[in-house]
């Protein structure tokens, strides 16, 4: 087992658990790797707080009520009904 | 009797039952309400064409469901194909006027006198989103795919044409700069 990690793989690590894609083993290095590495558990902490932004990225976007239009729907009723009229 | 189909399809009621559902199923994938309008019309289309081969088995939702997440994944191969990647890339600014971007981000982001927390997750986000919209298209796609519409890492790899190994090192670079955009914005912590 490699206990030693480069300061760019932990950081790697860090944004693939960000995913939950990370093994128990990168894991258990990548804490062993914070102990003796004040930087890169600063830039783990700042990269769980970007997933929690984009948490509420997704909440706010997408829970906007951005809607077709009645104008749309008739458009599309229309351009529906021209093509079955050409079939 | 097994023979008889179970569900029928009447694509004069499509619109009226449907449109709003395959928006919003649309929607959360592809950020773009004309891209949105476009793949619907499509995928209505599509469902007119194959009519003959519907077989009744699934519900006519489930089935135009299924017509529209092809179309989602075709549009995706599209903008990543070498014509899509030819696309100019048009300034934020340029594009303010379009439906389907938000007002908030035209405001500008002085960040200091919102002591409200939600306020404060909510301008993060804002800002977070402006930080997104300046990633290189490849970045961009990426980690939208990944990160804000929930597409497994298979499919994206799929789609993309690139190994996983490449797909995590995108996504990685992604968020460094992300990381360093939000820190341009006073995001320190």
């Amino acid at each position: 087992m490699k206990i030693n990690l480069k300061c760019e793989e932990a950081k790697m690590i860090c944004t693939k658990s960000q995913y939950g894609a990370a093994t128990w083993r990168d894991k258990i290095n990548l804490n062993i790797h914070f102990v003796c590495c004040k930087v890169c558990w600063r830039f783990a902490k700042q990269n769980s707080k970007l997933s929690e932004i984009c948490a509420t990225i997704k909440k706010t976007t997408y829970s906007q009520s951005i809607q077709l239009t009645a104008e749309d729907k008739k458009k599309m009723k229309m351009n529906i009904e021209c093509f079955e009229n050409k079939n | 009797m097994s023979k008889e189909k179970v569900n029928n399809l009447s694509p004069d009621l499509w619109v009226d039952k449907y449109a709003d559902y395959l928006f919003n199923f649309t929607i959360t994938r592809v950020r773009d309400v004309d891209v949105v309008k476009d793949l619907i019309q499509e995928t209505f289309f599509a469902g007119l064409k194959s009519m003959s081969r519907y077989e009744g088995k699934a519900s006519e939702r489930t089935w135009l469901i299924s017509i529209l997440k092809r179309k989602i994944v075709d549009h995706y191969r599209r903008s990543n194909s070498n014509k899509g990647r030819a696309e100019v890339r048009m300034n934020f600014y340029s594009e303010a006027s379009r439906q389907g971007d938000w007002i908030e981000e035209s405001v500008s982001q002085t960040g200091s006198n919102r002591p409200d927390a939600h306020l404060e997750a909510e301008e993060l986000g804002q800002v977070l989103s402006s930080c997104i919209k300046k990633l290189s298209k490849r970045h961009k796609t990426v980690f939208e795919m990944k990160t804000l519409q929930d597409f497994e890492t298979d499919e994206i790899c799929k789609v993309l044409k690139i190994n996983p190994p490449n797909f995590w090192v995108i996504l990685h670079r992604a968020r460094i700069q992300l990381r360093k955009c939000m820190e341009d914005h006073g995001f320190k912590r």
